[in-house]
């Protein structure tokens, strides 16, 4: 059985409440679609591994602190965190640290086997699964389609057999209901 | 035999189920020091704290938090005459809305220090940065990243700019220095959107990519915006010095300023975006 959201806000609540394992299960449930997500777009494993950390550290902040509600869609939280972090990574040359410093996470030190581990996981199709979880099907095949297959807006409209601004609206919606997903 | 993963996760829950107090680490300058030299440190940090409060609106309400959940602290002063002559909005009256210190939240940038309170502006909004708040402070730390073995990785910065998306949870926002403003640098991009800040007299801006025609956008208080164009083919890599091309979609290679005649002011190359 997967997990839903609604599972994924209950481990979380568990987690803010001292259960501790609990955001280690939330983290066995979903950095495989992280990392693939993460894996894709980087070429070094050392780059992905470091944003994967900081991606489920910043997430901790959120369970850490009572004051802050918790995502209504864990995992679209920790896509559109992954993707921000990614461009700020991007921006400024390096991956931030700030959530990790704040918990004092060890650094990443990977190993041959490791290495292979995050190759592997950026041709993992768990992430398209879990994209079509998150979203209406137009959607998620515009935004796999353009973010995940980096296709042209030209070349998706071609297949879809509609315009380039439809398919921007429908990219635009899908990054729009995953953003959306981390404002509560 | 585990797996980097394991040892994540072993980390994670050990960082959940400790005390938040015990968790909080040392300041990044104090982290060289003995604990003896920690304690005197603090020490005099208190003490100047104490002398340096009159001049802080530590009383003001809402106490700001950052977004780690510690008290930021505030002031009444007005930002530099630098900022207030490059950038309108900050003026009085404001030319957009002004905003309640309330609506930061607990959304500021971790090492953010004195946000000026009466300054902060509620900026127009655009497709993917729907409330964004303009906001300035006295100093920050910005230092991020691997610094070399030995090098104090606080870099503490004066007179900052600092705009941050109060709905998306902490992963949004910036803060920078006065000259990141000026250099044309100040971009922000989230998904398959774009939000950039100029200063005053620029009315227009161009931007321009290594692999489709440019597009021109209108500033409006201090602002504009722009939304997703066709990618290049291959994986949104790309950073200077990688051997991976392809920019990142979002960040234009330049931007030229224009005036409200059209006439050229200046244009900024990015050195993120690899043509």
């Amino acid at each position: 059985m997967e997990p839903t959201a609604h599972d994924d806000r209950e481990l979380l609540r568990a987690a803010r409440r001292g259960d501790a394992e609990c955001f280690g299960t939330f983290f066995r449930e979903h950095h495989r679609v992280v990392l693939a997500f993460l894996a894709r777009r980087v070429d070094e494993p050392e780059v992905a591994a470091d944003l994967l950390a900081e991606t489920f550290a910043a997430l901790l902040t959120v369970v850490r602190d009572p004051r802050r509600d918790l995502p209504a869609s864990p995992l679209g939280w920790l896509l559109v965190t992954a993707r921000n972090l990614l461009i700020d990574r991007h921006r400024h040359g390096m991956v931030a640290e700030a959530a990790r410093r704040r918990f004092q996470l060890a650094p990443v030190a990977l190993d041959d086997g490791d290495i292979e581990l995050i190759v592997e996981a950026g041709r993992d199709d768990e992430l398209l699964r879990r994209i079509y979880e998150l979203l209406p099907v137009e959607q998620a095949d515009a935004l796999t389609a353009r973010v995940v297959d980096e296709l042209d807006y030209e070349v998706i409209a071609g297949r879809a057999n509609t315009s380039e601004a439809v398919i921007r609206k429908r990219v635009s919606r899908a990054l729009a209901t995953l953003r959306a997903a981390m404002g509560s | 035999m585990s797996t980097f993963i394991d040892r994540l996760e072993t980390d994670l829950v050990r960082a959940c189920d400790a005390p938040v107090a015990t968790r909080r680490s040392w300041p990044a300058p104090l982290q060289s020091l003995s604990r003896r030299g920690r304690l005197r440190m603090l020490a005099v940090l208190t003490a100047v704290a104490a002398i340096a409060t009159p001049a802080i609106a530590i009383g003001v309400a809402p106490i700001l938090r950052d977004f780690f959940g510690q008290p930021v602290s505030t002031t009444a002063d007005a930002p530099p005459a630098e900022q207030l002559a490059l950038l309108g909005i900050l003026r009085d009256p404001p030319p957009g809305a002004s905003a309640d210190p309330a609506m930061l939240g607990s959304s500021i940038l971790p090492g953010i220090h004195g946000v000026r309170m009466n300054y902060i502006r509620l900026l127009p909004p655009a497709p993917g940065f729907p409330h964004q708040l303009l906001y300035t402070a006295t100093s920050g730390d910005l230092g991020v990243g691997d610094p070399p073995a030995g090098a104090d990785p606080a870099i503490e910065a004066k007179n900052l700019i600092c705009v941050e998306e109060v709905e998306a949870s902490g992963a949004g926002g910036d803060c920078t220095e006065t000259s990141v403003l000026t250099s044309g640098h100040w971009l922000e991009s989230a998904g398959l959107d774009g939000y950039g800040l100029v200063p005053d007299g620029v009315a227009t801006v161009i931007l321009r990519y290594s692999d489709h025609p440019a597009q021109t956008e209108t500033v409006t208080d201090n602002t504009f915006s722009w939304q997703g164009y066709p990618a290049p083919a291959g994986p949104i890599t790309g950073n200077a010095g990688q051997p991976s091309p392809g920019p990142t979609p979002e960040i234009p290679i330049s931007i030229t300023w224009l005036d409200s005649n059209g006439k050229v002011l200046s244009t900024h190359t990015n050195a993120n975006a690899v043509s």
